[in-house]
């Protein structure tokens, strides 16, 4: 048997025989990973766009070529505000500047050092900001979608032999992005009725937004955006979860699944496991990155959830800063188990961090293509 | 009679009752009740919710919302504590490292140690290894809190013990 990169994503989140598993990095790498990796050997003709890998479109993908890893195709659907606020900037000092960027986020960035900004203020602070902001979030706006969508687009994207997926902001995603964080959490207890009414308006606005692909049946996946989760768990109860969220939840997954889309797919960084029932409850089926610092366990989730969830990622990234030795221990712990039962992709369990070596993630890589069954 | 206001307090810090505690302080306050006794009462409040996140009953979004409530409740009482306030607890000095600009973790905290009668002195964000030696020199804190987001800047926190151990600081 010998699949494409589609044939084999499909089967493998159908639980089904594959060639190989495939061979991926879901996540991406940090810049000053891939900086630092130029200085160790990494050829300095291969570049490196900023963000996460594999998206075919966006020509992002020579790393992931170089390293024979296998790409997905984005589709670039605009799920943010249009018009865009205009980027301002409003202070600068030898370390940092502020800006206003283009979701209206306030915010100080760091010139050296992080490449995580601080947020200040967020442009829904009241219902007035709501209703205002809600008038740049027409899902009818031509402009979401890319300029040469078209049939021929669509008959290129049904023929692509990589899989091809969308990716939007969950609930808990936007309404960070709209209030920041602390704001947001404090919204669930001063106006609960603002959470319910936010989250319908953006059930609605995902839903509108992506008919015409998802109506397509082009997608192999859709991917939530949400990290809600850090090391000590959610940042909001499940029974929040439970009241807030999953009816939306369920909204949106019944349309997807009326539309043929079987994979539903959460990105949340920490500790997610006392959302899984629930996440699975609203429709969801595949998880990931799965970060082992946070107590994710990969391993136990298949005991515990067995084919209703799949599974991405889950290889501790921290292994490869610590050498050959600790990355096998990594992998034989996990792979034969998770690839055997198959709804499963390894991954590692975020982006490449800073401090592993060039030779370390070759190793890595060499190790895993070897329990792959690629080489 | 103040056994039922010191529940009611410590019970509006638990359930997160924004209104109730600033109601209850004022009225508590108004009966003549010492403020500091007052205030124990929403710091055993605090307490509780500690717990119940400890037992994975609460989440961030409570321990941040309990932090608003008992800053609620403080700020009522804060005019009548001048002088009564005992001794606090302790002091600590407390900052987000350099090239860390993250403070949502620090904020909590320095809440936190506020309710519970710690004095703090808060440096804000990317504080430099000099700052906190100048801190710890000026105030003479108990405790030096840094506070780091990213394990990139876990290094500047290395930085700032040495920098303190070099000083002659006791570590522990």
């Amino acid at each position: 048997m010998r699949l494409n990169s589609r044939e084999r994503f499909r089967r493998t989140m159908a639980f089904q025989k594959v060639d190989h598993p495939p061979f991926r990095e879901f996540v991406g790498f940090w810049e000053e990973t891939v900086n630092r990796w130029y200085r160790e050997g990494l050829p300095t003709w291969i570049c490196y766009g900023g963000e996460g890998l594999g998206h075919a479109t966006l020509g992002l993908g020579a790393l992931t070529d170089y390293f024979g890893l296998e790409k997905e195709e984005r589709i670039q659907i605009d799920f943010e505000p249009i018009p865009r606020f205009p980027r301002k900037t409003l202070e600068e000092t030898e370390r940092f500047y502020i800006e206003v960027d283009e979701l209206g986020i306030k915010k100080t960035v760091m010139k050296t050092g992080t490449t995580v900004p601080r947020f200040i203020e967020n442009p829904v602070k009241t219902r007035e900001d709501f209703e205002k902001i809600k008038k740049r979030f027409n899902p009818r706006d031509l402009r979401r979608y890319p300029k040469a969508w078209s049939e021929e687009l669509i008959e290129h994207y049904r023929n692509l032999g990589i899989p091809v997926e969308i990716k939007f902001p969950g609930f808990f995603g936007q309404g960070r992005t709209w209030m920041g964080l602390k704001n947001f959490l404090l919204a669930f207890f001063r106006d609960p009725k603002f959470i319910h009414e936010m989250f319908d308006f953006w059930a609605d606005f995902l839903i509108e937004t992506m008919r015409p692909v998802v109506e397509a049946k082009v997608l192999d996946y859709v991917h939530y955006w949400e990290d809600m989760c850090y090391k000590n768990g959610p940042h909001i109860s499940p029974s929040h979860f439970r009241e807030f969220m999953l009816p939306y939840y369920k909204r949106v997954s019944d349309f997807l699944k009326r539309n043929g889309v079987d994979v539903i797919m959460v990105d949340t960084d920490g500790d997610a496991n006392l959302l899984v029932p629930l996440f699975l409850e609203g429709g969801v089926n595949c998880l990931f990155p799965l970060e082992v610092q946070a107590g994710m366990d990969a391993v136990g989730l298949r005991r515990e959830y067995g084919q209703r969830l799949r599974l991405i990622g889950n290889i501790d990234k921290r292994a490869l800063v610590e050498g050959e030795e600790a990355i096998e221990r990594e992998l034989d712990a996990k792979l034969p188990q998770l690839l055997r039962e198959g709804g499963y992709i390894p991954s590692l369990d975020h982006n490449v961090p800073v401090d592993v070596p060039y030779r370390n993630y070759l190793y890595y890589l060499k190790l895993l293509k070897k329990h792959l069954g690629i080489e | 009679m103040s056994e039922e206001v010191f529940q009611k307090l410590t019970d509006a810090i638990v359930k997160l009752d924004l209104e109730g505690v600033e109601e209850t302080c004022r009225d508590a306050i108004a009966a003549g009740i010492p403020p500091v006794k007052v205030m124990e009462s929403l710091v055993r409040g605090m307490d509780i919710v500690g717990q119940k996140f400890e037992a994975n009953e609460y989440f961030l979004a409570e321990l941040i919302m309990a932090g608003e409530v008992a800053k609620a409740g403080l700020k009522v009482l804060e005019p009548h504590l001048k002088g009564e306030r005992g001794r606090f607890l302790g002091k600590v000095v407390i900052g987000t490292v350099r090239g860390d600009i993250h403070d949502i973790g620090k904020d909590l905290a320095k809440t936190l140690l506020e309710t519970a009668e710690f004095e703090v002195i808060d440096l804000e964000v990317d504080v430099s290894p000099e700052s906190f030696v100048e801190a710890v020199r000026q105030h003479r804190p108990d405790v030096v809190a840094m506070s780091a987001l990213l394990t990139v800047s876990l290094n500047e926190v290395e930085i700032r013990l040495r920098n303190l151990r070099k000083r002659g600081l006791e570590i522990v």
